[in-house]
């Protein structure tokens, strides 16, 4: 009997804590784009690493030449061409930089500088495809020199976060009302935005749990940790766009880093939500 | 009188031979009787500089790590750190205490002084299992590559060359590994050499596990990936790769008249996660496939 | 030849000949098999015999100076390593705020976001950013999209 009892009572108070209205509730998204190449190093870390790489080549062991040519074939000729011997010790000359001290045909005071021979480039011949010269992609693309905000490939070494412009609360992230049939916010959240933004979008949910709430009174951001009557809450889940596009009709978005975020949306908005936007 | 002389002179007690050899029976150099073991090398006076720690420069074995900028690192803490948090966090967890070991009841007087029981349902103790917080989350910690060679019974230099291939494709230096026992059905003999083992940590560890999700697994045909069944339950993944698949490293794929006879090897990557499940999403996450069904996971729960 | 030849003395000129690097005499032929002298040669690349370099020996200005940097760099990672720590404890606090706030909003949709999440796993597509961009930076096409 006490156990029936237990039961209602429970279900009674799921029952008052459920009377909030669904409305009242929406799933919000925070769709991140990652970053695509390695973040741009500060000085202070180029030097260092500069430094420390330096280090390593001097303490470094001599390169066994013998191991990856064979004795006498075309590839170590043309090895041992490319290298710059060391200066080697000879009876009766004054050496200014010190004696040299070679083992191994290496200058052992100093780092061993190895330069791997380079074939000339030739388009005509048939092995040219293999020999091409690795020319790197440059950092900065199209979008980052007209600054276009709406394109997926700027900004490379940094998180891009999708923000859009609302009429009233100006730009924040994406926010969509609860339906009874995608209740689930996780799922509400992806719908919504694919009801916006079309569906040739590819992304992943990185998990069902919302990642922080932010709560309206009357279209006013108040502090997540209020619980007073009236509130609108907006549960934010998080999402990688991994390919695709985001392009809806007729609102204005835009992928924005952090400190972009942070001249863009109001001061309250940027406090609530500040620690979601990654740092690089 | 005469018992006692004799005693003194002729008949030696076992416990006064090592005065009578005249050597002294335990170390005379300072300090003399030490529970733990010193290595008295360092006490000399002569090369001061290897008492120094190795990442003092003065150190001859001094070596510098941070080389050169570390993509996969920077990745984890920039992209997958926070991302574990989200999945890996719940509300209202509390400690879970895993298996320990059982005191007996008491009921015979043999029980005293009898180490504990077994813990229930295992033969060996589980860890208790933490909330998870921002302050645990799950990370990569070391590879441990071991590489026994079958045909090394036979032929040492197989051990040997093995030695070199592991150094080849990680570029650490490797440790030789050697039976510990007899094992008569194998042919194999305590002290025999077979193979070679390496542990990577730092820069190396994820210089190697680049290599290994964006070189060599995607070439390897018909590779479906890591076992979701693989696992020590403390979150530590194994697998292993055949000798044709040691191939596809590009430092023995460009030296192949160097490698007519590659090795297999067995990995185990090392995690700080509490279970094999939070293991294999940590590990997801730097490009290594899984594949298989997972113990305790419905199948269409399963998010490749 | 000669002069060179007289000026080593005997007994050094028995034992190798070497001239500025290029030895004059046969060496004698290898008595190895092939597979041990390939043994031989593999465990010559893996030991440090003959291959190291000269101690370093800094003056104590430079050592300073290296110490000074070494320093400079572990309060950079430091800083940098709080400074994550800090925004990781923020996003650690805000979950489970949401999470409490949800149960008392709606207990169904608490309990399917607190479910324990066992196999996930990160999409193969995310990718560990590489130091130069592809040729295509973003791919405009899904190929499979489940939802």
């Amino acid at each position: 009997m006490i156990v029936l009892k237990r039961c209602l009572s429970t279900a009674s108070n799921v029952k008052s804590s459920s009377q909030i209205p669904l409305n009242s509730i929406k799933s919000a998204l925070l769709l991140v784009r990652q970053p695509i190449v390695t973040p741009d190093l500060t000085k202070f870390e180029e030097v260092y690493y500069n430094y420390q790489e330096e280090l390593e080549r001097r303490l470094m062991w001599t390169f066994p030449q013998y191991y990856y040519f064979k004795k006498g074939s075309l590839s170590e000729r043309r090895f041992v061409k490319a290298q710059k011997g060391p200066v080697s010790k000879q009876p009766g000359v004054f050496f200014q930089k010190g004696i040299p001290d070679i083992v191994h045909n290496r200058e052992r005071r100093s780092k061993q500088e190895i330069i791997i021979p380079k074939e000339e480039y030739d388009e005509s011949s048939s092995m040219s495809d293999f020999n091409r010269p690795v020319v790197p992609n440059s950092r900065i693309t199209e979008a980052d020199k007209t600054n276009n905000v709406k394109s997926l490939e700027r900004k490379l070494p940094r998180t891009l976060h999708l923000l859009i412009k609302d009429e009233k609360l100006g730009w924040k992230l994406p926010s969509f009302e609860l339906s009874e049939k995608d209740k689930l916010l996780h799922r509400n959240a992806e719908a919504g935005m694919r009801n916006l933004g079309g569906e040739s979008i590819n992304t992943w949910t990185v998990s069902r749990k919302p990642t922080a709430v932010l709560k309206y009174l009357s279209n006013k951001l108040v502090d997540s940790k209020e619980n007073s009557e009236g509130l609108v809450r907006e549960f934010i889940i998080k999402s990688h766009i991994l390919s695709g596009e985001f392009s809806p009709k007729d609102i204005e978005y835009a992928w924005l880093t952090k400190e972009e975020i942070k001249d863009k949306v109001s001061k309250e908005y940027y406090e609530a939500t500040e620690f979601l936007f990654s740092r690089v | 009188m005469l018992a006692t002389k004799t005693f003194g002179s002729s008949i030696r007690l076992f416990s006064s031979s090592v005065v009578v050899s005249g050597k002294p029976g335990c170390s005379i150099v300072k300090p003399v009787h030490h529970r733990i073991k010193i290595d008295k090398n360092k006490l000399s006076p002569r090369f001061p500089e290897l008492n120094l720690p190795k990442t003092d420069i003065r150190n001859p074995a001094f070596r510098p790590t941070a080389t050169h900028q570390d993509r996969v690192q920077e990745y984890y803490h920039n992209s997958v750190e926070s991302d574990l948090l989200l999945i890996n966090v719940q509300e209202g967890e509390f400690t879970q205490s895993g298996k320990k070991r059982r005191e007996w009841d008491g009921s015979s007087p043999y029980h005293l002084n009898r180490p504990l029981r077994k813990p229930k349902g295992s033969d060996t103790e589980t860890i208790d299992i933490k909330p998870h917080t921002h302050k645990n989350i799950p990370q990569i910690e070391a590879i441990h590559i071991n590489c026994y060679v079958e045909q090394a019974k036979d032929n040492s230099n197989h051990a040997l060359t093995s030695l070199t291939q592991l150094q080849q494709i990680t570029g650490v230096k490797p440790k030789p590994i050697f039976a510990k026992t007899n094992v008569i059905h194998w042919r194999v003999r305590a002290g025999f050499q077979m193979g070679a083992s390496a542990t990577l940590k730092g820069r190396p560890m994820h210089q190697f596990l680049s290599t290994l999700t964006e070189v060599v697994l995607p070439r390897i045909r018909e590779y479906k990936g890591i076992s979701n069944k693989s696992g020590d339950t403390t979150g530590n993944i194994q697998f292993g790769l055949t000798p044709d698949d040691v191939r596809y490293f590009p430092e023995i794929e460009s030296n192949q008249d160097l490698w007519p006879k590659t090795f297999g090897m067995h990995f185990n990557i090392v995690t700080s996660a509490q279970t094999d499940s939070e293991a294999r999403t940590l590990l997801s996450a730097f490009g290594l496939p899984f594949h298989g069904s997972e113990k305790g996971v419905k199948p269409e729960n399963i998010e490749y | 030849m000669n002069t060179i030849n007289s000026k080593i003395p005997k007994f050094q000129s028995s034992i190798i000949q070497q001239i500025r690097g290029i030895r004059t005499k046969k060496s004698r032929v290898a008595t190895v098999s092939t597979g041990t002298q390939r043994v031989i040669t593999q465990l010559s690349v893996i030991s440090g015999r003959k291959k190291y370099p000269r101690l370093l020996k800094l003056s104590n200005e430079d050592r300073i100076r290296h110490e000074t940097i070494n320093k400079a760099w572990s309060l950079y990672q430091k800083d940098l390593r709080n400074e994550r720590n800090e925004q990781l404890e923020l996003q650690y606090n805000s979950i489970l705020n949401a999470l409490n706030d949800l149960k008392q909003v709606d207990i169904e949709l608490f309990k399917v976001a607190n479910k324990k999440e066992k196999g996930k796993r990160f999409p193969i597509d995310l990718r560990i950013p590489v130091d130069f961009p592809a040729n295509k930076v973003w791919h405009y096409e899904v190929k499979s999209n489940k939802k």
